[in-house]
């Protein structure tokens, strides 16, 4: 009687009802052989889990986006859709609406199919944390949007964070709860700096199903809304590659399989790999907006190090800690009154090596910072390594090498904060900065650390005709 | 998947399983399936770094890098400027845009910063095409002369050949450039023709695919998929 593995409860009715049978004369004949099968068989079980789990995290991925492009546009039959039919939907302090039809016509509360001429509804969907349960059957992410609004001729500018979860209906992810939490809205000309709006309560045209579940106000007040997920050094479960390493002497044809087993594996793994380190950094980024420097500290290796801007280089943890508790404030400074630190990491380019143990990453940070009344924008690249130590992906180098950096107010046209020194603020760093550069308005790019992925060629080094460096005296006090 | 795992494991345990022939060739069919879709996503996550390769060059002038992720024979189209059509004309359109300058490299006071945002990536089934849809929020200017505010919506399609990933055609509706003073919330409609400078002086090899109006108007560029719940 052959064995069906191509379905897999064939195999378990089979094992259960005839396995006494087999017992006898299969075994006795080929016991390596059949071990050696049901390693591989369960190698390439395993291998099926990690998969589905990859593909709903990519289909959540591309669901919360798809979401996010039918907002901008006011296609709100397209958005509500996307719901399960027994949801629930939360904006800010407006209060919960119940299913999809309720809905709908709350998403209608932004404005009409379509939105009106000269109004701008843009949430782009940023920095996910995607994080789908074992059973592959629900799942949980954190997003944010920097929001851009426009309606009669009036701007606002605007960033909150989502949690939301998910549910695998039959083979198709929906979300089944969308919370979004406002960090600020603010009138676009005078910045949140100055101008923080206060959260509308629940809408008397359309009252909601139930009351928010939280209560919370926007800035000046600060409020960081629970993550669905522990720090993903110090509580993440380790993972260590499947393998199978059968005995000498197997036949040619499973032998072969052996091989491509294995292969299947590594594959996987390196996709696991490449997931976990973008969740690391993502992390990051939600820990730096809330000060939460001990999270930030744990992600590093033990030599780990860390270099931000021209402040030199700090190693390992501890030190971390003390340039982030000394140098940049006490933990949790961004939740006083006032106080914005967001540290959007976007745009990673995460590549893991060949043997799974190191990887490289390019981040690009968009800062929208500044205590009251002192609003500013921030750019800084990031070009970091990760190690996996035990199974557990860190930071290797974390490496914030800066842009630009303005005042909220003319933005980068009037004028620009210099970079960083080593002696601007204690504490002192184990080594000098890597590289000496000057922010913008003078021009450094930091080298990347992939080539073309096309050409295969590493990028030439800039043309000092083509930019040069101006004195620091040139933007200084400007 | 709880199920499935239980059952393998139950597989593996009972030792009554001997492998025939036809066991293993299931087998090595369905590592060969499985190993066909981790390439996929790798695939996914290949175009994503292309793209974002892409914005990280933009940002700082590598003009050449940046042309060099298109296939040889790739379209570009901006706006209502039109089609640009190969390498070279795709190279010389994106240096004029940057200013002139050919690089690698800015001018001192240029900032030239295109974030490439919330990805929305479909591979084909046979992992030989794929598309995408991006946002881009630009921040750019000149020191002491300008500022803008610049955002997009790429709708492109990418194509590996000999086994690398390229973009065959970025089609990228800008949905407007407003002063950083004031921002997007001051812009009047425009009116006739609004090509760009640089569309006008490096004129394209062919005319729009799609003409519309940018904000304050409200225009969808086409999605190049399906509600991804309802499939419509």
């Amino acid at each position: 009687m052959p064995m069906i593995i191509s379905s897999r409860r064939a195999v378990a009715a089979v094992a259960l009802a005839f396995g006494c049978i087999f017992a006898s004369g299969a075994l006795a004949a080929k016991p390596d052989s059949d071990r050696e099968f049901a390693e591989l068989q369960a190698l390439a079980s395993h291998a099926e889990h990690d998969l589905t789990v990859l593909k709903s995290h990519d289909a959540i991925e591309n669901l919360q986006a798809a979401y996010g492009y039918y907002i901008d546009k006011g296609h709100w039959d397209e958005a509500a859709a996307l719901f399960t039919d027994d949801a629930t939907y939360e904006y800010g302090q407006q209060g919960v609406y119940v299913g999809r039809d309720h809905i709908r016509k709350a998403l209608g509360l932004f404005g009409p199919d379509g939105l009106k001429q000269g109004q701008l509804n843009d949430y782009p969907m940023l920095q996910p944390i995607i994080d789908v349960a074992p059973d592959n059957m629900t799942a949980k992410a954190r997003w944010r949007s920097d929001s851009f609004l426009a309606d009669g001729g009036k701007g606002e500018i605007g960033e909150g964070e989502y949690e939301n979860e998910y549910v695998n209906d039959h083979g198709t992810w929906k979300i089944s709860k969308l919370h979004f939490y406002e960090t600020f809205f603010a009138d676009y000309d005078l910045g949140w700096g100055a101008g923080p709006i206060p959260m509308s309560g629940p809408s008397a045209a359309l009252p909601p199903d139930r009351p928010p579940s939280e209560v919370y106000q926007s800035l000046p007040s600060v409020y960081t809304p629970a993550y669905h997920y522990g720090n993903p050094v110090t509580t993440v479960t380790p993972s260590f590659e499947a393998h199978v390493s059968g005995p000498a002497g197997l036949p040619a044809d499973l032998a072969a399989l052996q091989t491509n087993a294995n292969t299947l594996a590594h594959k996987v793994e390196l996709l696991k790999d490449h997931a976990q380190i973008e969740k690391l950094q993502r992390a990051y980024g939600y820990y730096v907006d809330k000060a939460q420097w001990p999270d930030i500290s744990q992600l590093f290796a033990e030599n780990g190090t860390y270099e931000i801007g021209g402040r030199g280089v700090f190693i390992g943890p501890k030190r971390v800690l003390e340039y982030l508790v000394v140098g940049l404030g006490p933990i949790g400074m961004s939740t006083r009154e006032g106080v914005v630190i967001n540290h959007q990491q976007f745009q990673g380019i995460v590549d893991v090596a060949p043997d799974g143990k190191t990887a490289k990453g390019r981040w690009t940070a968009f800062v929208m910072g500044g205590g009251p009344h002192a609003a500013g924008w921030g750019d800084c690249y990031y070009e970091n390594t990760y190690i996996k130590e035990n199974g557990v992906w860190k930071a290797r180098s974390i490496r914030g090498p800066f842009n630009m950096y303005a005042p909220y107010k003319g933005g980068w046209k009037d004028s620009a904060t210099p970079n960083t020194r080593p002696d601007s603020f204690p504490p002192p760093p184990d080594l000098p900065p890597t590289t000496a550069y000057l922010t913008y308005p003078s021009f450094y790019a930091t080298p990347f650390h992939y080539p073309n992925p096309v050409t295969g060629k590493a990028a030439p080094p800039p043309n000092p005709a083509a930019g040069g460096v101006a004195p620091m005296s040139a933007y200084i006090g400007k | 998947m709880l199920p499935v795992l239980l059952a393998v494991a139950m597989a593996a345990a009972s030792p009554a399983l001997a492998a025939s022939a036809s066991d293993i060739a299931a087998l090595k069919a369905k590592i060969a399936a499985l190993s066909a879709e981790a390439d996929r996503i790798n695939d996914a996550n290949d175009i994503k770094k292309l793209q974002r390769a892409y914005g990280y060059y933009l940002d700082k002038g590598f003009w050449d890098e940046a042309a060099d992720l298109f296939a040889a024979d790739a379209t570009l189209e901006v706006g209502v400027d039109g089609v640009y059509v190969g390498n070279a004309h795709i190279r010389a359109r994106l240096i004029a845009d940057g200013g002139g300058n050919p690089g690698p490299g800015l001018p001192y006071g240029q900032y030239n910063h295109h974030m490439q945002l919330q990805p929305e990536v479909d591979v084909a089934a046979d992992g030989r095409t794929a598309k995408g849809r991006w946002r881009e929020i630009a921040l750019l200017g000149h020191f002491h002369q300008d500022a803008e505010w610049g955002t997009g919506i790429y709708e492109n399609d990418y194509v590996k050949q000999n086994g690398v990933w390229k973009i065959a055609k970025m089609h990228f509706f800008p949905n407007f450039v407003a002063p950083y003073e004031g921002g997007w919330a001051k812009l009047t409609p425009v009116s006739g023709d609004w090509k760009s400078a640089t569309g006008k002086a490096l004129p394209a090899d062919r005319p729009p695919t799609v003409t519309y109006q940018p904000f304050p108007d409200n225009f969808t560029p086409p999605y190049h998929y399906k509600n991804p719940v309802t499939g419509q």
